[in-house]
């Protein structure tokens, strides 16, 4: 009995890999669709994964369909996340492990107009400060925490309108996406003043690929090649970035997401500076990168235990 | 340059009449185009300008009605409130009624803050909402709706007062764009904020609007949130998606971008703008809706503005080129028949020239200038025929006078000799002379004969006066002197003849001529020489050695001018080989351009040069010499020389 079983088996995984040579497996943005995830639907519609071996389904993401939030690790194959963010959720939920780290550098800034004078971390202080309220704020607050920053900090859903309305007077958004927004609305760049975390001893890179601890285990090679895939589609995509935004573009029309160019087209250039980074390989998660992050989160209480970058980071093209 | 004016210059009268007409006329109507077009450009422009604001303000005044009816539901809401403590069932029926009553109002909310309707209670937000024509309701706390983060509750909230959210698209509710009014509701006892009451709001009314202003065919008016987000516009594309500011960078048109800010900033104006909002350079009005801060803008492209004007204007050149050329075909015919007469009148003028002096001029019964021209080119013509009628009689005579001047001259010319072969004397003597009048006839003379075997007879004379009158009393003088030839006379003196000569010429001489004369008798057996020296100038004896002796002695008065006796003559041995050179004072009077005088000094310089000479070339040096002299200035006076070599026996 056993050994028939094991034939059907056998059978199956034979037959399967017969009949459909791609493996299907999904993917999960961490906002809606726009340029800042441009190199995976530039694999995906250049038939990069394919070449891989992949079928990958990219799910409509959003708000509303955040990992953790209202999907769960196991519902999904491949996500991405803040490296804060994963470290935290790591801790408090779900194991899930960093396979690829895509972005090396900061882009989180604290973006004020230059009537409210803030020209450094100490000019923050006795300001009204706007930080997103749920997610993606363990930095942000971080930084102002460290920083001994007191201010009345409101938290923040997703829009900049209570900026650019005079509600707060600062505002932790990021340079490849809010910053364009605000400009886009009519504020001019040098009516603008910033705080570039990085020029701060901040320099925590952000977007990163995951997936839960328990399919990485089963699927390294998997693992392995929808990486290598979706770098390729990075690499592509920053080298062809007309054709890059055209794609995402038509991502973000089918998801109903206000798009234009002018704000695509810079976040896209951005997210290169932000990736490409002179001195570190791109999709590697480096543990000085990662001690770094951990240490901050562990220090302002967003962490209980320290995980080690042995357990969190499975640098995959490294290998 | 030159070139051409010199181009100009020959150029026919038809064109130098033609061309500078047509360049005025063309200056002329040119400029009034130019003004007229542009004159009514700036008309044009200020009307439609009015147009296009009394247009936009009365779409931006419809819309006020909207916006105040919809502040009017808030306050009575605020009302009510303020009034007393409802029951969560009235609120409730509250908001679905206001959602019923108003057609725009797709949904509404009463959101209280934390634990402010109810102390038990954290969120508290009764919502009513319109789909499918069916009116729901709820409470958003109970979703796990984190209400009190969103825009629509937390930037009235924040701000202390109501505000127009950005536009959004609502599928499933109205399926138009929508914009969310929120109003935070106070409590008066304790002066914070209670609750935030929101109205969900249909703009399709506002859309439809907006998208009715038309000026021109494809004129056409957008509407812009606070942001910039472009809400309604033809370019279904843009809408939601763009912003004023987007286009502007995609575009790299910083312009826009300044529109764009002052149109968030409510500002009002009629401005020039170029290109993306419009292919080609176009005009754009725009000005804000006031309780919103949204701003509508008006955009037209120039051509269609001023499509009419140039239709027009392109007209008006039609009809002045045609205009033109008809002026330049009139003033070129009418110039041309003009000058034709000219151009004839010319031509004949060149055969005039020709000296044809027969050819008819063409009629001309005009009275205007041409044809007095022709009238004076009659009167020349006769004139002409007339003075060369004259002229050639004239000629004629002229010719005859110098003809028969030739032929005296030729006579006088025979008076003097022109042979100096002395038959069977030219062992002991030679002789040789040579005269140049002035004129075609003069007054010198000069000649000589054998009065005998031994005795030569010579003289040379100077007529007093020159010209015809001087050559005939030369000639009478010649004749009478003649008389002597081949006389024998043996005893015949110099002295006789001299006198002998002067009662002869005083007693046929009525006009009182004179003529001084050297007159000589040389005998060749001896050498001796005699002569009567007759009021002339002196004479040379040129030694064989070459020095000079002057013959200078005077023995009388000029002949002809009173029978008088003459004195005894002089008498001078002459050796063999000796000279006597006798001259008219034409060669030592003689001038040139200078004024200066040829002096008998210069005379008797070259007498002594060339004493060794052959007494032909000698002469002929010394009237070299005094051509020479003399240069180009004209010979002033007969220049008469007679040389006498004697070699003896």
């Amino acid at each position: 009995m056993r050994k028939f079983g094991f034939s059907i088996m056998l059978f199956l995984i034979l037959f399967s890999s017969y009949e459909c040579e791609n493996i299907k497996v999904t993917f999960l943005a961490q906002w809606y669709p726009q340029a800042q995830f441009a190199g995976f639907y530039y694999a995906k519609e250049k038939g990069i994964y394919e070449k891989y071996g992949l079928d990958v389904e990219i799910l409509d993401s959003g708000p509303s369909r955040i990992i953790f939030s209202n999907i769960m690790p196991d519902e999904v194959d491949f996500f991405t996340l803040f490296l804060s963010s994963a470290i935290v959720k790591y801790d408090y939920s779900y194991k899930i492990v960093n396979i690829c780290q895509l972005s090396q550098k900061s882009g989180l800034i604290f973006v004020s107009k230059k009537e409210a004078g803030i020209e450094s971390p100490a000019d923050l202080a006795g300001k009204r400060i706007g930080v997103w309220y749920e997610d993606f704020n363990e930095i942000p607050l971080s930084f102002l925490r460290d920083h001994e920053v007191e201010a009345q900090v409101t938290g923040i859903k997703s829009s900049i309108d209570l900026f650019l309305m005079d509600g707060i007077d600062s505002m932790g958004v990021m340079w490849y996406n809010e910053y364009d927004q605000i400009y886009l609305s009519g504020i001019d760049h040098e009516n603008l003043n910033t705080i570039f975390f990085s020029d701060y001893d901040y320099n925590i890179p952000e977007d990163g690929i995951y997936c839960s601890e328990y399919f990485y285990t089963e699927n390294p090679q998997l693992c392995e090649k929808f990486v290598k895939a979706s770098l390729e589609g990075w690499r592509m995509a920053f080298e062809n970035k007309r054709e890059a935004l055209d794609i995402v573009t038509n991502y973000m029309k089918k998801a109903h997401v206000a798009t234009n160019r002018a704000h695509q087209s810079w976040m896209l250039d951005r997210m290169e500076e932000l990736f490409l980074v002179d001195d570190k390989k791109f999709g590697v998660l480096y543990e000085e990168d990662y001690k770094k992050c951990e240490g901050i989160l562990a220090d302002n209480y967003f962490l209980e235990n320290r995980i080690g970058f042995d357990n969190f980071a499975k640098n995959v093209i490294e290998d | 340059m030159p070139k051409m004016l010199s181009k100009i210059k020959n150029m026919s009268v038809i064109y130098k009449v033609t061309i500078p007409i047509i360049i005025i006329t063309v200056l002329v109507f040119g400029t009034a185009v130019v003004y007229n077009y542009e004159f009514s450009k700036g008309l044009l422009l200020k009307n439609v300008e009015e147009n296009t604001r009394n247009l936009i303000n009365s779409a931006i005044n419809k819309s006020e009605g909207f916006f105040v009816s919809v502040e009017k539901i808030a306050q009575n809401i605020n009302y009510v409130l303020e009034d007393r403590y409802l029951e969560s069932q009235e609120i409730y029926s509250l908001i679905e009624k206001i959602v019923k009553k108003n057609d725009e109002v797709f949904g509404s909310c009463l959101a209280f803050e934390p634990f402010e309707y109810d102390k038990s209670t954290a969120y508290f937000a009764p919502y009513c909402y319109e789909k499918d024509g069916e009116v729901y309701c709820n409470n958003l706390a109970e979703r796990g709706y984190d209400y009190p983060l969103w825009d629509w509750y937390q930037i009235p909230k924040v701000l202390k007062r109501d505000v127009w959210s950005e536009p959004y698209f609502d599928e499933g509710g109205g399926e138009s764009i929508m914009s969310t009014y929120s109003v935070p509701i106070f409590d008066e006892s304790r002066g914070n904020i209670k609750a935030i009451f929101t109205l969900d709001l249909s703009l399709e009314w506002l859309n439809e609007l907006v998208s009715q202003i038309k000026i021109f065919d494809t004129g056409y008016a957008f509407l812009i949130s606070r942001k910039g987000t472009i809400i309604t516009h033809p370019e279904s594309e843009y809408i939601m998606n763009e912003s004023i500011f987007s286009l502007a960078k995609e575009n790299e048109y910083e312009e826009l971008r300044e529109i764009g800010q002052k149109m968030i900033n409510s500002e009002e104006q009629f401005i020039k703008v170029n290109s993306v909002l419009y292919n080609g350079v176009s005009w754009l009005y725009f000005a804000p809706l006031s309780n919103n801060h949204w701003s509508i803008g008006f955009v037209f492209p120039e051509k269609e503005l001023y499509a009419d004007l140039n239709e027009l204007t392109f007209n008006i050149v039609a009809i002045i080129v045609i205009g033109i050329v008809i002026i330049a075909f009139v003033v070129f015919f009418i110039v041309r028949k003009l000058t034709k007469p000219l151009v004839k009148l010319s031509a004949i003028t060149g055969e005039i020239g020709k000296g044809n002096l027969d050819v008819t001029l063409p009629e001309n019964n005009s009275k205007d200038e041409i044809g007095k021209l022709r009238d004076s080119f009659f009167n020349m013509q006769q004139s002409l025929k007339e003075y060369i009628i004259n002229l050639e009689n004239t000629l004629s005579a002229k010719k005859r006078m110098e003809s028969e001047l030739s032929i005296a001259k030729e006579i006088q010319l025979g008076f003097v000799p022109k042979k100096f072969k002395l038959a069977g004397h030219d062992e002991e003597l030679e002789v040789y002379g040579h005269m140049e009048p002035a004129r075609e006839v003069g007054g010198d003379l000069f000649d000589f004969f054998f009065l005998d075997e031994n005795r030569i007879c010579f003289a040379i004379g100077d007529v007093s006066g020159k010209g015809i009158p001087a050559a005939l009393f030369m000639a009478v003088t010649t004749s009478l002197f003649n008389e002597y030839r081949n006389s024998n006379e043996s005893g015949t003196t110099v002295k006789e003849i001299a006198e002998k000569l002067n009662r002869n010429l005083c007693a046929r001489n009525p006009e009182s001529f004179f003529i001084t004369m050297f007159i000589c008798i040389l005998d060749l057996s001896t050498g001796e020489l005699k002569y009567c020296n007759c009021g002339h100038n002196k004479s040379y004896l040129i030694s064989k050695g070459g020095s000079l002796k002057f013959l200078e002695e005077v023995n009388g008065m000029p002949l002809g001018v009173a029978p008088l006796e003459y004195g005894i003559s002089e008498t001078i041995k002459l050796e063999k080989g000796d000279k006597i050179f006798l001259y008219t004072d034409g060669i030592v009077e003689a001038f040139n351009e200078k004024g200066e005088i040829y002096t008998e000094k210069r005379l008797e310089d070259n007498l002594m040069k060339y004493s060794d000479k052959k007494i032909k070339d000698m002469v002929k040096i010394i009237s070299e010499s005094v051509a020479e002299f003399a240069g180009e200035e004209p010979q002033s006076d007969d220049v008469t020389m007679f040389c006498v070599h004697f070699k003896g026996r």
